[in-house]
């Protein structure tokens, strides 16, 4: 269908599903049985505050214009302030988005340079001591919740070998391996499940791939069986992983949040989880919307990475 | 004219079985042929008559569970049946290429057509460009192929001779982008790239429209005289047969049943399967109501019966059918695996017309067992 | 005429409840064959035996804080799995747990599977608009951040097991849609549909006895990932303290609470966890088992 129309058709599919994202936490909120500004204060609240919070919230003014304002808003960035601690809810959720990042891209990092090699390895010696392995590892990785992989993994590098830090985190800037000690283990908990996904993934499509006619076609020629391997089937195995890995990023989010608990991380998940126990509406809300848009963009990536390497799409033609 | 030199390719009791759950099946039982240079040479039978496996068996392309085992695979006069991969790897593609029957999953559709070509040029001809693997994988997904390397160069060449319009523009193209007459004619250019002596074509044009598979047949043999390639072509596809080959191999439940040139093979069939196979064809003078069928299956290659495997389904059969074939020639360059022929069998008394659509006849002193090791001697 | 003609459209398959009987012999071969599928039935087995029996099998009162705090498991002891920081008899809480990962995990499949498949017959079946209207909706949700959604939902709405479960189960009505309509879409063209519209049978029966029986298969296998799934959600939600009830016995919970004292009573958070891992895993070699005998490629899903 040719790249460009291809992109615009995927930019304009993130945009529609942001837009629902922010749809339904404005229904969700608005649907709080009785007064949402009194359940978000409290009981004890005084009747001012209360109708403060009416007025910023826009309550008493018709569903559509309260529906309008929370659009713009989002549109320009304003994602209201903190019923807490009154900042502005971006800087906040900016603020701790660096440790979650961390944690999300390494884990997804560790997750691809584990799983392809290991996917491809399983699928080439199938049946044998490798390919066992292998998908026992890939079973167990998508059988285990990423915090139940971080307190065992507390419990065996932190406290019992006393080998890397068990809590907290360390920006970059304050020394690369001080920040990757303590990144490491909760990125493993977070990758190891996803990993588990995307080995099973990448051995099921190289198996197929292995019974191409083109794989045959290539040996026929005389190529060595890793050229046939790595230049004619490694690209195909990889088109349908990279297409359900941006869709599997979900199971990279889930295991963020809960993994930074698991370490006390003081990232994007805490921070929602404490709003949540704190009943600070506009930090829920804003966290919600502003992880689903990092979200949507890392989709985005993918559908972009997913263009390059599938010429069908980038060079458009055939039947 | 075919000139009686030296087999090209000299295949002697090949066997090629597979080991299942069910039990061994025997793909290919025990074939002999030879191709000499030059000469295009046909294999036809049913689906899963065992064709295919023999061309992959040539190849060293059946992977385990299949076994491959002959007595002799002599290519050029040197036996390569008991070569590594790695010096099989020489011949594939080098000495011996092949074309696959569907064009668009025998292409590979992340690569461009222009490297699909080169890269055998690369391997097999002296280009003086690095094959190795690691040049190789930066080639695919680093650099891209050189447009002014001598590999590419003689791609684009390649696609020019096969009948491709604006070749330099398609080498550049990917497979989808083209249609099924001009990917096939992009595998020809493949299977041409490495100046082998022998094209195996398997089904070439099957899954090619009806319109375009004459062309491309006529292209691929026009190109293989031009080039002085051999070709071993399988079909299933008697007219084609008829229309393009030098000789003629029938093959029936991984066995070869008669082999003769194309001639003598339509005009004076000698074995009762060959004879089933031309009745089936339709023909535009037919004033026949029904086609006439083979009755019966294919038998199981699991549990072959003994002796003749055709035995089942056969009109004349009697008692000597489930004693070991013999190979009885005909005549110069016309041999018949049935025990009709054998000398002390009266074919008259089993209603078997020697001379059926033919005008030769069988003399007692042409009939005979033949022994192993003569030379020229197929089946 | 038509009804005989319908009678043979009908019969055409053997059926048990609605599933074809060569799909559970196909099943049972697989069984017999596969390691991978015995050892998954025997967890799965055992699960839900527990589940169910747990009021009768358990040895204790889940909620009683009265057997010492921190008892370590003692295998022959009076309480084989120890205590948990109140003197909870763990045994009985992860029997209890069982229960409500295996109500959760169900419920929240069945309630996203039946709306899935709905959408998935429809738009497979009548195409043109309701199909594209119905996959623009799918693929929408698709790319929905799902869990966070049912974080948000279940902070607003509050704690309870029908809001974990639709929270949960939402998020599966995509993956069945996708998965039917593919199916419902290969087996439209077959003869015996064909032959269903011919005969003149409504287009609820069409649907519902003729094309749905037929694309179970599939669906059957997703229904099995997808518990194993739904299982890991609820039991990260409860850890995150935002599942059934925070008194009630989760593993996510019981896994969330131990933690605190994971130095000097690992077993607390241990023990729940392993109990995760070995039964969603015991699920997912069932469906993979369940995948190789329906001959489901992979992909399909996910």
């Amino acid at each position: 269908m040719g790249m460009r129309r291809y992109i615009a058709k995927r930019v304009g599919h993130a945009a529609l599903v942001i837009y629902f994202v922010a749809t339904v936490v404005f229904i969700a909120v608005r649907s709080i049985p009785g007064d949402p500004a009194r359940l978000m204060l409290g009981g004890d609240a005084p009747p001012e505050a209360i109708e403060a919070l009416r007025q910023e919230l826009r309550l008493d003014e018709p569903v559509y214009i309260q529906y309008f304002y929370w659009m713009r808003d989002i549109l320009f960035g304003d994602l209201g302030e903190s019923i807490f601690n009154n900042q502005p809810v971006l800087d906040l959720l900016i603020g701790v988005a660096g440790p979650t990042l961390s944690i999300g891209l390494v884990g997804m990092a560790i997750a691809f340079l584990i799983a392809i090699p290991a996917g491809i390895v399983s699928a080439t010696r199938r049946y044998q001591v490798e390919d066992y392995l292998a998908t026992l590892f890939s079973f167990i990785g998508i059988s285990v919740p990423g915090f139940f992989i971080g307190i065992l993994l507390i419990l065996v590098f932190a406290n019992r070998f006393e080998f890397l830090p068990a809590f907290g985190y360390v920006k970059p800037q304050e020394g690369l391996v001080t920040w990757f000690s303590h990144v490491i283990l909760p990125a493993l908990a977070v990758g190891v499940p996803y990993g588990g996904i995307i080995m099973r993934m990448t051995r099921s499509s190289m198996l197929e791939v292995l019974n191409e006619d083109y794989m045959r076609t290539a040996r026929s020629k005389g190529l060595s069986p890793r050229l046939v391997l790595y230049k004619h089937g490694l690209q195909n195995a990889l088109i349908p992983v990279v297409t359900v890995s941006g869709i599997l990023f979900a199971v990279l989010l889930g295991g963020v949040v809960s993994v930074e608990i698991v370490f006390g991380i003081r990232g994007m998940g805490r921070l929602l989880i404490n709003s949540i126990n704190r009943r600070d509406f506009p930090v829920i809300q804003g966290g919600v919307i502003l992880i689903s848009i990092v979200f949507v963009f890392m989709n985005l990536l993918v559908d972009l990475v997913y263009t390059m390497i599938n010429p069908k799409i980038k060079y458009g033609g055939g039947e | 004219m075919i000139e009686s030199t030296d087999p090209l390719l000299r295949v002697r009791n090949l066997r090629t079985s597979f080991d299942t759950d069910r039990g061994v099946v025997s793909a290919v039982d025990g074939i002999s042929f030879d191709i000499k240079p030059g000469e295009v040479y046909g294999v036809v039978g049913e689906s899963g008559s065992g064709k295919s496996v023999t061309a992959l068996s040539i190849m060293g392309l059946i992977d385990s569970p299949g076994v491959v085992e002959a007595d002799a695979i002599e290519f050029r006069g040197e036996d390569i049946s008991g070569y590594s991969d790695a010096e099989m790897r020489d011949i594939r593609g080098g000495n011996i290429s092949m074309v696959f029957q569907d064009p668009m999953n025998s292409l590979n559709p992340v690569m461009t057509v222009g490297e699909q070509i080169a890269e055998v040029v690369r391997h097999h001809t002296p280009v003086g460009e690095s094959a190795g693997f690691w040049r190789e994988l930066s080639r695919k997904y680093v650099t891209g192929t050189d447009k002014e390397s001598d590999s590419w160069q003689r791609a684009v060449e390649l696609l020019d001779t096969v009948g491709i319009p604006d070749p330099k523009e398609r080498a550049t193209e990917y497979p989808h982008q083209l249609s099924g007459g001009m990917r096939q004619r992009v595998v020809i250019a493949q299977a041409l790239a490495g100046d082998p002596d022998l094209i195996i074509a398997d089904e070439p044009t099957t899954a090619l429209d009806v319109s375009v598979e004459a062309q491309i047949l006529n292209e691929l043999l026009e190109l293989a005289d031009e080039f002085d390639v051999s070709v071993l072509l399988i079909t299933h596809d008697l007219a084609v047969i008829r229309e393009t080959c030098d000789r003629v191999a029938v093959m029936y439940a991984g066995e070869l049943m008669e082999t003769s040139n194309v001639q003598e093979l339509f005009n004076n069939p000698q074995h009762p399967y060959t004879r089933g196979l031309l009745q089936s064809i339709p023909r535009i003078t037919d004033d026949r109501e029904w086609l006439d069928v083979i009755e019966g299956n294919v038998p199981d290659l699991i549990n072959k019966p003994e002796g003749c495997p055709f035995q089942q389904r056969c009109n004349y059969s009697f008692d000597m059918c489930d004693k070991p074939l013999e190979r009885h020639r005909v005549s110069d360059d016309h041999i018949a695996r049935c025990h009709l022929h054998s000398p002390e069998v009266d074919t008259a008394a089993h209603d078997f017309d020697t001379e059926a659509t033919g005008d030769r006849s069988i003399t007692s002193g042409d009939s005979g067992i033949i022994a192993d090791g003569n030379g020229g001697d197929d089946l | 005429m038509s009804t005989s003609l319908s009678d043979i459209v009908k019969t055409d398959r053997a059926r048990i409840f609605g599933i074809r009987t060569d799909l559970i012999e196909q099943f049972v071969d697989t069984l017999q064959q596969d390691l991978k599928a015995k050892v998954g039935l025997v967890i799965v087995s055992v699960f839900i035996l527990a589940a169910i029996f747990a009021p009768e099998l358990t040895p204790y009162d889940p909620m009683a804080q009265e057997y010492g705090v921190f008892q370590p498991p003692t295998l022959s002891g009076a309480h084989p799995l120890g205590t948990d920081s109140y003197g909870r008899d763990i045994l009985s809480r992860v029997m209890y747990g069982a229960r409500i990962s295996l109500a959760v995990g169900l419920g929240a499949v069945l309630f996203g599977g039946f709306f899935g498949v709905l959408i998935g017959l429809l738009s497979g079946y009548y195409g043109g608009w309701i199909d594209d209207v119905l996959m623009r909706a799918v693929d929408v949700m698709w790319a929905f951040p799902w869990l966070l959604i049912a974080i948000m939902l279940v902070a607003i709405f509050g704690q309870g097991f029908w809001n974990v479960i639709f929270a949960v189960g939402f998020a599966y009505i995509d993956d069945f849609a996708r998965i039917t309509r593919g199916e419902v879409l290969s087996v439209r063209e077959e003869e015996y549909i064909l032959a269903a519209e011919n005969v003149g049978l409504s287009d609820f029966e069409i649907i519902f006895e003729e094309t749905f029986p037929n694309t179970v298969a599939p669906i059957i296998v997703q229904f099995t990932v997808l518990v194993a799934r739904a299982m890991l959600a609820e039991s990260t939600l409860s850890f995150l303290g935002l599942g059934v009830k925070p008194t009630t016995p989760t593993w996510g919970a019981m896994l969330g609470q131990g933690r605190t004292f994971l130095t000097q009573a690992p077993w607390i958070s241990i023990i729940p966890g392993i109990l995760i891992m070995i039964t969603v895993l015991g699920i997912n070699l069932f469906g993979d088992a369940l995948r190789d005998a329906f001959d489901v490629k992979e992909g399909d899903e996910a």
